[in-house]
């Protein structure tokens, strides 16, 4: 049941919206990538932020990274998800507005394809594009990686690499 | 854009690319705000609390995300392989109200069995040599991994006989023999969610999505006749990913019944409050001869669903299943259910392919440590593994794998999880330990399935 608030609750939450409001289109791209499907990335967005909710209070003080902290409760949940999709032999459902497609060195290759792949990566791949895709810089990868600029840098260009040998297979 | 300048032409536009693609459009997050607006209309939640939160707000226990793919594990027919001469019964009359296989389970044998040949089928493994994708098929025999097959990385795959498994890729069932050369083809089209061949091979029971809907059907495809539609056995929700999940098909060890267990598919008439998910037993003709209904269930905790962990006991028409209360057996014949271990949470139950033993986890703490049990089923009596493995696989009588697992940070948590390092080991029941030639992988584990009387 949900009593009256205090000050403190309603500074807890106005606190945490304010986090979904800057946060949430870039979690939702890292998941997107990560997946490779729109729709499944938008449930997990919602999971994360709830459990980065319960978490808040404790979280709130620490002087952490917010993005860093959130991509990692995504990632987690992220696994478990793709985990699941490989089981039941999930299948990317093709959504309102997925349909144009992006030109590759000649050839066409379809939003859902280049988000398969990149889901299809390995999981350390997939992390990087991951994080590409949810707008980090390389220096802001190589904070959250715990890498060198360069370091994080080479590191996804090995790993775009071997996404763009996959697309061209 | 500057850091990007050295890179070649076709990487910095595939960055572009990946990101215009992932972009999400707004409605989506709008909804998604809807979404964790309305789960933070619980009581604000306060440092230092974890478990009790989870549960107020109705969501998921946070797992050691390899545990959620080791859970299949317990979808491997070992059981429903072993070398028995099945015990057909007669097909139930149409409209029985009751219908009952006819003749009794082959009883079981527990002397000492000394472990048979056989092979297994490894989904988704690194080889010690190097990486690999695919599935991979290993010879207890020899100790050696004797085939790769690289299409086979989609799931659940399962023996058809010695010579063949099949799989579940996007475009349907298929079918892939073991043989050099082979190739494979499609079996069933469509989006498979779970299936189980019968003993023998000769029945196919599956799991269907229907295109263009969330209704998911029941198939049964029997001797070779034409598959057959059971009918809609309700709608696909496919959120939950935790430990209790479960998603399988599974035949009796004589093929009398097989059991339908999906707790992401939530039946025609659920009950708030109660535990959703789909557990039916269903004769070999597809007759539905007992269900799990919504009102039997125990209430629901937040989203953690009831009545999955289930194993058939070989020899019986006995299954076990897990659920709030415990450890439970169903007779299938009599449509009882007894309570075996109350008060026990079970994960991933393997039983030995004689039916003698049974493995399974338990986890404890926020840290889900997982510790394998051993239990004799005629005395009782068990054998608790050391170190924190999970229960993997029970390839034979007095042979048991198991999956290594280790702490690892989660910061969702603050603290650490237990997840698999990919290390397996085969442990005979005397303690004795052998590292396995190949790692499972923590990402797209699909299981392992075991085959006993290939080349034989």
């Amino acid at each position: 049941m949900v009593g009256v608030l205090t000050t403190g609750e309603v500074n807890l939450r106005s606190s945490f919206e304010a986090v979904y409001d800057a946060e949430a289109s870039g979690i939702l791209a890292y998941l997107t990538a990560t997946l490779g499907d729109p729709a499944e990335a938008e449930d997990l967005v919602a999971e994360t932020f709830l459990k980065a909710w319960r978490e808040w209070p404790r979280f709130r003080d620490q002087g952490k990274p917010v993005r860093s902290w959130l991509i990692r409760i995504a990632r987690n949940l992220a696994i478990d998800r793709w985990r699941r999709m490989q089981r039941t032999g999930h299948h990317v459902t093709l959504q309102p507005g997925m349909g144009p497609a992006l030109a590759a060195e000649g050839r066409t290759v379809d939003r859902l394809q280049l988000l398969a792949a990149a889901a299809r990566s390995p999981r350390g791949d997939r992390h990087l594009l991951a994080l590409r895709a949810a707008g980090l810089s390389f220096a802001e990868m190589a904070a959250d990686l715990g890498k060198t600029e360069p370091a994080a840098k080479m590191a996804w260009y090995r790993a775009a690499e071997r996404m763009r040998a996959h697309l061209e297979r | 854009m500057a850091e990007f300048d050295d890179f070649p032409d076709e990487i910095r536009e595939l960055d572009r690319m990946l990101r215009e693609a992932a972009a999400p459009d707004a409605a989506g997050v709008a909804r998604a705000r809807a979404r964790v607006r309305q789960g933070m209309t619980s009581p604000a939640p306060r440092a230092g609390w974890l478990s009790g939160a989870i549960a107020a707000l109705g969501s998921r226990r946070l797992v050691p995300a390899t545990a959620v793919a080791f859970g299949l594990i317990a979808a491997v027919f070992i059981a429903g392989n072993l070398v028995r001469t099945p015990t057909v019964p007669a097909p139930a009359s149409s409209g029985s109200p009751t219908p009952q296989p006819t003749g009794s389970p082959v009883p079981i044998s527990c002397d000492t069995a000394p472990v048979t040949p056989f092979r297994a089928l490894v989904a988704q493994f690194d080889l010690s040599s190097g990486n690999g994708t695919g599935t991979l098929l290993y010879d207890q025999a020899t100790q050696r991994v004797v085939s790769r097959f690289d299409a086979a990385t989609d799931g659940q795959p399962r023996f058809v006989d010695g010579g063949a498994f099949t799989y579940i890729a996007p475009t349907g069932l298929v079918r892939q023999g073991t043989g050099p050369g082979s190739k494979p083809a499609t079996l069933v089209a469509g989006q498979i969610l779970s299936y189980a061949w019968s003993p023998g091979g000769k029945d196919l029971a599956y799991v269907l999505g229907i295109s263009g809907s969330q209704t998911v059907e029941l198939w049964l495809q029997r001797q070779g006749s034409a598959p057959v539609s059971l009918g809609p056995i309700g709608t696909a929700q496919g959120r939950e990913t935790g430990l209790d999940d479960q998603r399988l098909i599974e035949y009796s060890s004589d093929g009398a019944y097989f059991a339908v267990v999906d707790t992401s598919v939530v039946p025609a008439a659920p009950v708030p409050g109660r535990s959703a998910g789909l557990f039916q037993v269903r004769t070999n003709t597809g007759q539905l001869i007992y269900e799990r209904t919504p009102a039997e269930r125990v209430p629901s905790q937040g989203a953690i669903p009831s009545d999955s962990q289930v194993v058939w006991r070989p020899g019986t028409h006995g299954l076990f299943f897990g659920n709030f209360s415990g450890v439970n057996l169903l007779d299938a014949d009599s449509r009882e259910v007894k309570p075996y271990h109350p008060g026990l949470r079970w994960y991933q139950p393997v039983i030995s392919p004689d039916g003698c033993r049974i493995a399974y986890t338990t986890r404890d703490g926020d840290a889900m440590a997982p510790t394998t049990v051993i239990e004799d089923l005629q005395t009782g009596s068990t054998v608790t593994v050391p170190g924190h493995r999970s229960t993997l696989a029970f390839p034979a009588p007095g042979l048991l794998w198991l999956a290594e697992e280790q702490p690892q940070f989660s910061a969702f948590s603050g603290a650490s999880q237990y997840e698999p390092t990919g290390v397996v080991t085969s442990r005979s029941l005397a303690g004795d330990e052998k590292a396995l030639p190949f790692q499972y992988r923590d990402t797209n584990s699909t299981g392992f399935e075991t085959h006993h009387d290939i080349g034989s």
